[in-house]
């Protein structure tokens, strides 16, 4: 397949996704649904060479972007006194996107794929209730909780599709770009699990939200930010020189990523 | 009498379904686990597992594999609950704590994802295809519901079609085709599992009628909640459709509100009490009911077609 053919699958699997999504009145009250395009192409690629109908393939993949989809979708569901309609149709979305995903599969005559992506949700949802809770002990499960809950379903597809070689560099980047994420929201002054998650960490004691944390405190926690996002970015090289059955598209967009992350923290440094 | 002793002859199996049902929630997450094993022993009538179990009575009756549909259903039935009362902020189910309640809304979802997900592993135990399709095409009906549900509240001009279709989707769908999908496991005919659909749909409606009805002459300790709560929330039912039929009431009607005074909401109840309208609604699930009876002509006459005649008519004059 050549690399505007890949383009054009994945913006056409985008596409499916954003019709099957695309409800009136939800779109009234709830964003529309993140689609990452990192995602389908990690999907795709493992389905390339695969004995599957172009149509199969963008029903598969666009599958296991719903349950993505409804997953996250739950997670915008907090404990703040939100808007009532705007919480009630947000649990309600995430429920939708996950039927879709099972509507898909029996359309596709693919119940066996329901089965294993519904180990996958489960085991996803065990490691956020740990995430949330702050049931580990330090940073590094922590981290390796986060990955497992960006790539659980991904990882589950794959072995389904024995695409195994490119598990690896699948749970590095969706780990790195959920990273990058967690960086952005607390240098913008959101909120940041990952930060907040260090705070406890680093800082047993501290009560207050890593927001209201004087600056030295935030400080040395985007220092360790910053080197476990090192780490991931370093783990993420390794696997894109060493996997097998990726196509230029992917290495590329990977390349890209990286480069762009190196330039930005060269900057920082040079900049002190 | 109890309702259980209405089909205590599926005792054995029933208790097979329950430790299933523990089965199916032993999360490695000893968060998850708790709450799910919480809600199931906080009890339920486990009405779509019987109802699935005598409509495989129809065909070719294998525990083993119909035990797969009855679990996956009230386990959609379960998860199901626990985002509901995400939705509605309840505090009390069953007149235990809600999930949310003892731990938060965050938990609820989690623990609602992860039951919905352990409902789609058991029903893909189940090799038929239609099956599938049949199951995917309601939830997807019961979800699109829950939205309308919605979108509906404090919309007094909507009209009885819209409710129909709503209670439909909400409630009438799943019971429908928790018999339907028994039928199916077990390998009965088009024809019988067709009928066991529309058997359970007309019940459904009929029950969730009765439901609508009893938010108005329930009291707190029959309901678990507060009566007329529906009302508050802008959930336009039957009962509401009918009274506002007086424009008087239906001005009355068009004030209520979530916050609205205890005392208010109590005089608005008492109107519509007094305005027929109960009677009316009950005459319309009665209708839903007797669709339902005979729905099931034609059927092989059994014990089993006897207990669903004798649980629609149960069902259809609960007083709570």
């Amino acid at each position: 397949m050549s690399l505007l053919e890949r383009e054009q699958q994945v913006a056409a699997i985008k596409k499916l996704i954003e019709q099957e999504v695309a409800h009136d009145y939800l779109n009234q009250y709830i964003d529309a649904p993140y689609i990452d395009e990192d995602r389908i192409l990690l999907l795709t690629t493992s389905l390339a060479g695969q004995p599957y109908s172009e149509n199969e393939v963008k029903q598969f993949v666009a599958t296991a972007m719903l349950i993505q989809i409804a997953l996250d979708t739950h997670e915008k569901v907090t404990n703040v006194n939100e808007k009532q309609r705007n919480r009630q149709l947000t649990v309600l979305a995430g429920d939708y996107f996950s039927s879709l995903y099972y509507k898909l599969l029996a359309g596709v005559r693919n119940v066996k794929l329901v089965g294993v992506l519904a180990e996958g949700i489960k085991s996803v949802n065990e490691y956020k209730v740990m995430l949330y809770r702050l049931d580990d002990s330090d940073a590094e499960t922590f981290v390796g909780h986060l990955k497992k809950t960006e790539s659980g379903i991904i990882t589950k597809f794959m072995q389904f599709f024995n695409s195994q070689p490119l598990i690896r560099l699948s749970e590095e980047l969706l780990l790195f770009n959920r990273l990058l994420r967690e960086k952005e929201m607390a240098e913008s002054g959101g909120y940041s699990m990952l930060l907040d998650a260090l705070k406890t960490f680093t800082f047993p004691g501290e009560k207050r939200p890593f927001q209201q944390l004087p600056h030295d405190k935030k400080r040395i926690l985007f220092y360790r930010c910053e080197n476990i996002v090192k780490e991931s970015f370093h783990a993420l090289q390794g696997a894109s020189e060493t996997v097998s059955g990726a196509n230029q598209m992917l290495l590329d967009r990977i390349r890209l990523l990286l480069g762009r992350y190196a330039n930005t923290t060269r900057l920082y440094a040079e900049e002190g | 009498m109890k309702v259980q002793m209405l089909y205590s002859f599926l005792k054995k199996d029933i208790d097979l379904i329950e430790k299933e049902l523990e089965n199916a929630v032993a999360s490695n997450s000893t968060l998850i686990k708790q709450a799910s094993v919480n809600l199931l022993k906080a009890g339920g009538k486990r009405i779509r597992p019987v109802f699935v179990l005598l409509g495989a009575k129809f065909g070719n009756y294998e525990i083993e594999r119909v035990k797969n549909v009855a679990v996956a259903l009230e386990l959609i039935h379960m998860a199901s609950l626990v985002h509901d009362d995400v939705i509605d902020d309840s505090k009390l189910r069953r007149g235990k704590p809600t999930v949310q309640a003892e731990w938060d809304n965050r938990i609820a979802m989690y623990t609602g994802d992860y039951i919905l997900a352990s409902a789609l592993e058991y029903i893909t135990k189940v090799d038929d295809l239609s099956a599938h399709q049949i199951l995917a095409d309601t939830l997807v009906e019961v979800c699109v519901g829950e939205i309308e549900q919605i979108k509906d509240k404090y919309r007094f001009n909507q009209n009885l079609r819209c409710y129909l279709r709503r209670i439909k989707r909400k409630t009438a769908l799943l019971i429908a085709v928790s018999c339907q999908l028994g039928a199916i496991a077990a390998g009965a005919s088009d024809k019988i599992h067709r009928q066991l659909f529309r058997f359970g749909y007309n019940v459904g409606m009929s029950y969730q009628i009765i439901d609508d009805i009893l938010d108005f002459t329930g009291t707190e300790k029959q309901l678990g909640k507060p009566a007329g709560e529906d009302l508050r929330q802008g959930n336009v039912t039957l009962p509401v459709l009918f009274a506002m039929e007086d424009p008087a009431i239906k001005k009355r009607l068009e004030n209520v509100h979530e916050h609205m005074p205890k005392s208010e909401l109590a005089a608005t109840i008492d109107m519509i009490k007094q305005s027929g309208a109960i009677e009316k609604s009950y005459e319309v699930s009665r209708c839903y009911l007797v669709k339902a009876l005979d729905s099931l002509h034609g059927l092989p006459d059994s014990r089993f077609k006897k207990t669903l005649e004798d649980l629609a008519r149960y069902m259809g004059k609960r007083k709570f």
